[in-house]
């Protein structure tokens, strides 16, 4: 968009301009609500799993259906290789991956987002150091480091949330200081500065603000990605301890038993799909409506 | 351009060397050590001790990394300390997998997506564009771990039209050409895999850029000359179109690049990522350097050469 150059120009622009930005929101549409309802009712059941009428996820059922029995009213999506609810599995499954994926998206918007808004209004040397770490972190095989800690500290869901949500950093890093480059040079900010405003004054007060939206954004895509890596590495055998649930371990037991349980093999992966389309598309929809310049690119 | 250029590589080679720093401080702050791995817990203290010295593991820290750099400038990656193989032979053998796979991959990406988006961008809104739009969404929510899993049992165990996992992806003592459609078609199934991700970024990116572009004066001039849609869409809109595209191609690789162990793991190929998770238990510290080292210098060969490609599609780039 080019910028106006005069006054004048600026008046004729505000003129032109059809109507205010609040009037001509396109509705979210459909799709997106069914999206944040399947987003809602997956974050109750993470909270609430306790208080569901459902099974222990661990205990099993020798005798009434036995092994991966077919779904049945008592067990809506039958029972797996060790006669545990599915369903109970996947439920409680769902908490172990929004517990990680908020935590390490916590972790990676709370480190990324304040370097890379301070990165891009000091610049210089600190920018160049910061920008080269972060960098080198996009590089690093991350495989290295989630041996490391879970040989140091052992596997639990806490040290997985810690490295996921460290190499979540560097590419939230590398979005936040783009979107803070493009503000740093406005006037508000030169206002501030010489009014004798320090760095971190003027980033909390000033760029914040402006960053917030894209934030939000990022951080829907990022809790998307950190979903999808912890069943990647609990398909591995590097995320948290069995026989807790979690939806990679239930898609990798389901591989592992060369089994023909249906319920087993595709619930899990439906379960997946389903979030990360949802945060996926939601995030899709936010970044139109708070960033309509960038949602082009 | 050459002091842009000056520029990016003095930064990549620093890249490189603040992974390799990373890396030998994590190996060394991991649990164990490589005379335990290697004489086990039975060992008395002196052999240890004894194989600490010999192997150079008694040295002060900064001193044991600034041998090996050295070591590494002069073209010596060194000998696996456990196996005693040297380093050098362990990445060639497993080296050609992972380019082969990343290169592959992009090749496959590339003609999906870009045709794609040239036809989807033509009619804005249109069926295609819609209907493509759609479903390269769709796949990219589809993790590559449940992608790879699925189809490997549909098309190598329900209908084998694929070889299936464990098959040489390099077999010997078949005729060259013999050797290469092999080659090809052991790949594929794990390329295709990888390819999906790809396919869904880069249609996005480059369907988003030609639908701007395409709103341009120059191509308004280019359609009242007469010129047909065709020729205006690859040549020139195209161009100028393509640069959002190559500045996430570096990104994308890199990521695909650290992510390949879950696709070597189930296809059974001995890749970079296997041997580094089978290094890792083993403190085989060297091996886990040297391939460290290996992805970290393709990373960053890989962008720089993008970089190259980016300047000569926009040469404003370079003069900015």
């Amino acid at each position: 968009m080019p910028e106006p150059e005069s006054h004048e120009a600026l008046d004729a622009a505000v003129e032109e301009a059809p109507a205010p930005l609040a009037e001509r929101r396109d509705p979210m549409g459909a799709t997106f609500w069914v999206c944040m309802g399947w987003l809602g009712l997956l974050a109750v059941v993470a909270v609430f799993a306790k208080y569901l009428p459902l099974q222990d996820p661990n205990a099993p059922n020798y005798l009434d259906p036995g092994a991966n029995a077919g779904p049945s009213l008592g067990h809506l999506l039958g029972t797996d290789a060790l006669t545990r609810d599915i369903l109970s599995r996947l439920a409680y499954g769902a908490r172990i991956s929004l517990v990680i994926g908020i935590g390490a998206t916590a972790i990676g918007i709370g480190i990324g987002g304040s370097l890379g808004m301070l990165s891009a209004y000091v610049r210089g040397r600190f920018d160049a150091g910061v920008s080269l770490v972060m960098y080198s972190g996009l590089a690093f095989p991350a495989i290295i480091a989630v041996i490391a800690v879970i040989s140091f500290w052992g596997r639990s869901q806490w040290h997985v949330i810690l490295v996921l949500g460290l190499f979540s950093v560097p590419l939230i890093f590398r979005l936040v200081r783009a979107a803070t480059l493009s503000c740093a040079t406005k006037e508000y900010v030169t206002a501030a500065k010489s009014q004798g405003a320090t760095a971190l004054r003027v980033v909390a007060r000033d760029i914040f603000p402006n960053v917030a939206p894209s934030l939000v954004v990022y951080s829907v895509f990022t809790l998307g990605g950190v979903i999808a890596t912890e069943g990647a590495l609990a398909f591995l055998g590097f995320s948290v301890l069995p026989p807790t649930p979690s939806w990679g371990t239930l898609i990798y037991d389901a591989s592992n038993d060369a089994t023909t349980n249906l319920p087993l093999i595709f619930a899990p992966a439906i379960a997946i799909f389903l979030t990360l389309f949802s945060l996926n598309y939601v995030g899709e929809r936010f970044r139109r409506r708070y960033e309509p310049l960038e949602s082009r690119l | 351009m050459a002091r842009y250029l000056l520029l990016r590589l003095v930064t990549l080679v620093c890249v490189v060397f603040v992974i390799t720093v990373f890396c030998f401080l994590l190996i060394h702050l991991m649990p164990g050590d490589p005379a335990t791995a290697i004489l086990q817990t039975s060992a008395t203290p002196q052999a240890r001790h004894a194989l600490d010295a010999y192997l150079g593991l008694n040295r002060p820290l900064p001193l044991q990394y600034w041998t090996w750099l050295v070591n590494v400038l002069h073209g010596d990656l060194g000998t696996s300390q456990y196996s005693g193989l040297s380093v050098k032979s362990i990445i060639a053998s497993s080296y050609r997998v992972d380019i082969e796979l990343v290169l592959y991959s992009q090749v496959i990406a590339f003609l999906v997506s870009v045709p794609l988006a040239i036809y989807a961008a033509r009619r804005d809104g249109g069926k295609l564009d819609q209907s493509a739009t759609t479903i390269t969404f769709a796949f990219y929510c589809l993790p590559a771990f449940i992608l790879i899993l699925w189809l490997v049992q549909l098309l190598t165990l329900t209908w084998p039209i694929l070889p299936g996992v464990g098959s040489d992806p390099f077999p010997t003592g078949l005729p060259l050409w013999d050797a290469v459609l092999t080659n090809l078609r052991v790949m594929l199934l794990p390329s295709a895999v990888l390819a999906i991700g790809s396919i869904a970024v880069y249609y996005r990116l480059l369907r988003n850029e030609l639908v701007v572009t395409l709103r341009e004066e120059f191509i308004i001039v280019a359609r009242s000359k007469g010129l047909t849609t065709n020729r205006i869409l690859w040549r020139h809109a195209l161009r100028p179109s393509s640069v959002t595209l190559l500045t996430s191609m570096g990104n994308n690789i890199a990521l695909l690049i650290v992510g390949l162990f879950v696709i070597e793991d189930k296809m059974g190929f001995n890749g970079l990522g296997t041997q580094l998770v089978n290094a890792l238990p083993n403190k085989d510290y060297l091996t886990i350097l040297g391939i460290t080292l290996v992805t970290a210098v393709t990373v960053v060969v890989v962008n720089f050469v993008i970089d190259l490609i980016t300047m000569f599609v926009d040469p404003r780039i370079a003069r900015a």
